[in-house]
Parts: C-alpha cells; sequence; structure tokens
C-alpha cells in the first residue's frame, strides 16, 4: 500500500531524554502522553520509559539489536510522518521488555517497536504488521533442541 | 457499530478517501481490499490487540531491580546508518 523506507538507525544505549510526545499514546494507553527516557542499571542496555503525568504507567526499554541483531524494522512512510522522522540517524528505536518470573523468562515485543525522533523528541509504538514478529519475542535462547 | 451487508465485489466508502470492496467470498473467508491514504494505517484487528495486551502485561508494577532483566550477550557495537527509500 504504502512504499516503505529502509531505517536502520545508530544504535544508542546512552540516551536520557527528558520529555517524549506521543500524540496517540500507546495501545491499551490511549491519549497524548509525555514520557521520560532515563537510562537504567548502569553501563547495561535497559532505560525506563516513565509517563511524566502517570508515572505508573512505566516501562522497562532497550535498544533491539542487543538481543535481536538480526532484527529489520521498515517503517512505512505513514509511520515515519507521524513523528516527523526525515532521516534515518534521527531515529531511535527501542523495544519493550516482558520480564517474568524467572530472568530467562524475559521478552520483547518486536511487533510494536517504540519509534522516537530524536530532533523533534516525538514518539509513537509502531505495529510491523507483515514482519512476523511476535509480541514476546524471548531475549534468552535456549539450546533446547 | 454500523452494520452493512455486501456481496463480492461491492464496496463501502468511510469518510472522504477510504474504500472497503469484498474481493472474493470463498467459505467462511472474506478477501477485502481496502484503498486508503498514505497516512491511514490499515490493521488486522488482532495485530493492535495483541500489541494492546503485551504493554499492559509489560508495565513495571515496581522497580525492575526486584526482577533482574537479562545481561546482554557480548557487547556488540555496531552502528547502522540507514539509508533513504531505494
Amino acid at each position: 500500500m504504502s512504499t516503505t523506507s529502509h531505517l536502520r538507525p545508530v544504535e544508542d544505549t546512552g540516551v536520557d531524554i527528558p520529555e517524549l510526545l506521543f500524540r496517540n499514546g500507546l495501545p491499551g494507553f490511549p491519549g497524548e502522553r509525555r514520557f521520560g527516557l532515563v537510562r537504567w542499571g548502569g553501563d547495561g542496555p535497559y532505560s525506563l520509559m516513565v509517563d511524566l503525568d502517570d508515572p505508573g504507567v512505566r516501562f522497562l526499554v532497550m535498544p533491539p539489536f542487543v538481543f535481536f541483531p538480526d532484527y529489520v524494522v521498515d517503517l512505512d512512510d505513514a509511520t515515519a510522518a507521524k513523528v516527523s522522522l526525515q532521516k534515518a540517524e534521527d531515529c531511535l528505536l527501542l523495544v519493550i521488555v516482558n520480564l517474568g518470573d524467572r530472568v530467562e523468562d524475559a521478552t520483547a515485543n518486536l511487533l510494536g517497536p517504540i519509534v522516537i525522533n530524536l530532533r523533534t523528541h516525538e514518539g509513537l509504538q509502531a505495529v510491523l504488521a507483515d514482519s512476523g514478529y511476535a509480541t514476546r519475542a524471548p531475549l534468552c535462547q535456549s539450546d533446547a533442541a | 457499530m454500523l452494520v452493512l451487508t455486501r456481496r463480492k465485489n461491492q464496496s463501502i466508502v468511510i469518510g472522504d478517501d477510504i474504500v472497503v470492496t469484498v474481493l472474493e467470498v470463498k467459505g467462511d473467508q472474506i478477501r477485502l481490499g481496502i484503498t486508503a491514504p498514505r497516512d491511514v494505517q490499515v490493521y488486522r484487528s488482532e495485530l493492535l490487540e495483541a500489541i494492546e495486551a503485551a504493554n499492559t502485561s509489560s508495565v513495571l508494577q515496581q522497580e525492575p531491580g526486584r526482577q533482574a532483566p537479562p545481561s546482554p550477550p557480548k557487547q556488540s557495537h555496531r552502528v547502522f546508518r540507514g539509508r533513504g527509500a531505494a
């Protein structure tokens, strides 16, 4: 339906952003929301994304390529336009991590990455409709045959 | 919810410029064609439901230190430079 541009952003795990504008919130958390992004856990890849007006709404996020080096995101023009994204260098990609009961149960939502424009500080959660990616992709690959 | 009945090859117009057409009816499967402007996204609803469910269950109940997230595999320092549409 629309053309895709192949965006593979700069991997950046050292980002703190005080305020990101999500005009449409996230699926399940609708309405305009402002999120703060703060490094978490020392020099690991993780950050906290916290709703500035509703701190109970917060997520553990990380750049996907640390655990998923082959992850490919093709953002369509409509998605890029929603955050005024014109250049791949302006794009920060993060995925939401779901912690399980055990460390090895952690999963990441690869179907719905968080897309951030580093220049304008707009963000959204994309839906990679034709990607085949899972909403709960395990971070820890087991070797079980 | 507005309920309409259509036959194969009939269409529905939504707003000024979204058109949904019944292309094929085969058993209990219906193939739909959707024409919409580039800035309107069209998704199978179960995708949005799956993302909503994942988001809801991912909200941190307390500081994540109680459940430690996994340490990353060996450090990768790959940098990707994007390119525009080919």
